[in-house]
Order: structure tokens, then sequence, then C-alpha cells
């Protein structure tokens, strides 16, 4: 009996001994809390700060961050297809200023190169980083000098040619205008680009000439209009508000039936200031081309 | 007395002679007015008055910097190639330099001119390009002689 005493003294003090070491270990590995029980599953301090502003349920997953609420989130919307208005180049009710040519680049022959020599108004830009021509000069020959417009960077370039060339074979000028807008567009991918009506001829020219007459330019100019459907480029109706009733150019503001008056660009200045396409203007989305009726 | 008159009267002599024979200062020419007097001369095909060139095109036309030219004219037939350009350089140095530039022109139209408007060649030919002090005068006229004596009217 004396040898059991100290025995199960024994024993008792280490069962009491195991069971501390068991309540202090899981103290130290098991939560903050004691328990005996799985503890919930801890939330990140992302999560809490989301709790905080938001009042939805708190994801199952916490491993990544719950996203800021926002509107439904959409694909970006298909533009809306804004039918082609047609070649001709709009009229606006606001005259464009000096501001607005002042990134213009222009490209073509003598014609052409009149809105320069003889701006008065100094609406136009000056130098020869802005004009691109020659006398004499078809659209058969401008690729060269559209090479001579690639380092500039222009927000509108205007082409004008036809006075020179107005007999040549149709598909042969077709093919010239495609080389230099494939060109012009690649270079200048931002740019408004016009091309100029070829500008009518005198009764006289007309009369005498089997290369400059009335209909050559109308014809032309019927071209040009194709050309502009298909390449999605504008119209430019010098031609129009040039000629008279009939056609023709003026006698009285021509010496030799093709060139005329500074007094007499004044009307095209007035067109190119009224009819133009505002900057940052989008180009549209189809070639449906509205039922157009009449020639040139 | 009489060897004083005499020395007063050479001194006088020379003076006179010294003030004759040197070449004196060249004459002001009024740009504008010449240029108006030239177009409206008989001198070219067409009137010329009727096509008076915006101020930015001679720089680029005669390919000159702006500190270069004081003052200038320009008009320009595109039918006929007449042109008429007067003007003031900044210096001597610089009016040769413009006057230059005007032979370079006419080599220039020439080229382009010969199958567009043929009948400009010769009108090229007879091209006048005369440097009076500061002053260019250029001018591609069909009568160069009616020209000239418009141009003579004031640098003589």
């Amino acid at each position: 009996m004396r040898y059991r005493t100290p025995a199960l003294v024994f024993l008792a003090l280490s069962v009491i001994l195991f069971i501390c070491a068991l309540l202090m270990g899981f103290r130290a590995f098991g939560g903050h809390e004691a328990s005996l029980e799985a503890p919930a599953p801890e939330a990140s301090p992302e999560v809490f700060q989301q709790e905080a502003a938001d009042t939805t349920a708190v994801p199952e997953s916490t491993s990544e961050p719950t996203p800021e609420p926002t509107a439904v989130p959409t694909a970006t919307p298909e533009p809306t297809a804004t039918p082609w208005p047609g070649p001709a180049t709009p009229q606006q009710s606001v005259k464009a200023g000096k501001e607005y040519f002042a990134d213009a680049a222009f490209l073509g022959n003598s014609v052409l190169s009149g809105l320069w020599y003889y701006d008065y108004g100094d609406v136009l830009p000056d130098g020869s980083d802005h004009w691109f021509w020659d006398d004499g000069l078809t659209i058969l020959g401008a690729v060269p000098y559209a090479d001579q417009m690639s380092g500039g960077q222009y927000g509108k370039i205007y082409v004008g040619f036809g006075n020179n060339e107005m007999a040549y074979d149709k598909t042969a000028l077709r093919q010239a205008y495609g080389l230099l807008l494939d060109k012009l567009q690649a270079d200048h991918p931002n740019a408004i680009i016009y091309l100029v009506s070829a500008t009518p001829v005198s009764l006289w020219k007309s009369s005498n000439s089997s290369s400059y007459t009335r209909e050559l330019v109308q014809s032309y100019n019927s071209m040009l209009k194709d050309i502009c459907v298909e390449r999605q480029v504008w119209y430019q109706d010098a031609y129009s508000v040039l000629c008279n009733e009939e056609g023709y150019l003026p006698s009285d503001v021509t010496n030799d039936g093709t060139h005329f008056t500074p007094a007499h660009y004044e009307l095209w200045f007035d067109y190119m200031q009224t009819h133009y396409i505002p900057d940052g203007t989008e180009v549209p989305l189809t070639t449906d081309v509205p039922a157009e009726g009449g020639g040139t | 007395m009489l060897k004083r008159i005499g020395i007063c009267v050479l001194v006088l002599v020379l003076v006179l002679c010294l003030a004759s024979c040197g070449g004196g200062k060249a004459k002001d020419i009024d740009v504008e007015a010449l240029g108006r007097d030239l177009a409206a001369s008989a001198a070219f095909t067409v009137d010329m008055s009727q096509f008076p060139v915006a101020s930015g095109v001679a720089a680029s036309t005669y390919r000159y910097e702006a500190d270069q030219v004081e003052s200038c004219v320009m008009y320009a037939s595109p039918s006929s190639g007449e042109e008429i350009f007067v003007a003031k350089a900044a210096s001597a140095d610089a009016a040769k330099t413009l006057s230059g530039q005007c032979t370079q022109r006419v080599a220039d139209q020439k080229t382009v001119l010969s199958s567009y408007v043929p009948e400009a060649i010769p009108r090229l030919d007879n091209a006048i390009n005369t440097v009076a002090g500061q002053y260019v005068i250029f001018v591609v006229a069909n009568d160069a002689a009616a020209a000239q004596a418009v141009v003579d009217g004031y640098t003589k």
C-alpha cells in the first residue's frame, strides 16, 4: 500500500500535465478563440474593407478582391452606320477661316494654285510645304508631288486636277487617282481628302478645241464623283460655282479660256469656306449612295 | 588777289567735278508705283493689273528668306507666263542674290512652260532682270522694250 500512493500521485500529475499541454498547444495553433470546434473562414483585410463599403454578400472565395461596383459592363457598342450623304461636301453654317486651313495641303495644277496666288484675304497657308503644284501638271504625274508631302502633318488635302488631262483615257485616269489616293490615305490616314472638280472652260475654248470642251469637263467631274464614293473622300464642286448657266467659264473673266481672274476666284474661295468637313468628323461607314439626279 | 580768286575757282571746279563724277546714292524707287505702272503698260498681252499676287507667294516663287526683302510687289498671269516682280532687298548684296534667283526663275519657267505655254519662251529669253542699289526689277513681258522704258523712268 505504501508503494502505490506515489505512483498514483505521479499518474495523476502526468494526466493533468498532459491535459494542460493539450490545451496550450491548441491555443497556440488553433486560432484566436480557444475552441474545440472548427474555426470560421478567416476574412482578408480587403474583404473587410469591401464589406465596409458594400452591403453585398462577401464572396466565398477571398483569394481575389471584390471588384468595384459599377454599372453592368457592356461591350463597346458598334458605331452606328451613318449613311454616306453623297460625295458632295456639305454646306456649313459657319464660314471656315484661317484656322481651318492652317493644316491644309494643296496638290494640283496651275488653276488650283490660283487659290494661293490670289488669296488676298490671307486665309490659306503659304509656302512650298503646303502647295504642291506645277503648270501643266496632271493626275498622271501627281504621285511624286505626293511624295514631297510625306513628311507633313495635314488635316485636309485638296487635290485639284483635270484641266490638263480631261481628254485622257478614263481608265488611265481612274487608275492614277487610285494610286494617288492609296498613297495619300496611307501617308495621311486622318486627313480629310477633297477631290476638286475640273473647272469650266470658256465657250470659245470649248468650240475651238477637241481636248478642252465643256462635255469633257463634265465627264471628268462625273468620274471624280464616282471615285469619291468608292474611296470615301469628298467632292468639291468648284465647277458649279465658276461656270455660267450654260456650263462655260464666262468669257469676260478669262484670257485663255481656262485660267481666270482673281475676282472670279472669289467665288471659289467663298465656296471653300462654306463647304467643308469640320475637323474631327469621322469618315462615314457606308458607301450607300442616295439616288442622285442630273450631271455637273 | 588774282591768285586767290584762281585758287577758289579751281577748288569750286574740283568740287563740282567730284559731285558729278561720283556714283552718287542710288535712287529710291517706289516699289508699288513701279509695279502698278508696269502692270498698266502696253508691254503685256493681258491686263496685268488684274493679276496682283498675294504677298505670301513671292518668297516661295523667288525662293528668298523673308528677312532678305523689305518690300515687294508681284503680278503674274498664269495664261501667258508674264510676270512682274519689283522688290527692295535688305541690302545691295541681298539684291544681287535676289537677282540671281530671278535668273533661276527664268530657267525653271522655260522648263515648265515650254510645252504648256510655248509662247512664253521668247518672253523669258528677253526677261528684264535689273539691280539698282537695293532694288531688283524682274519683268517677263511680251514687249520687253516697252517694259524697259517704264523701268528706265524709275532708275535713271
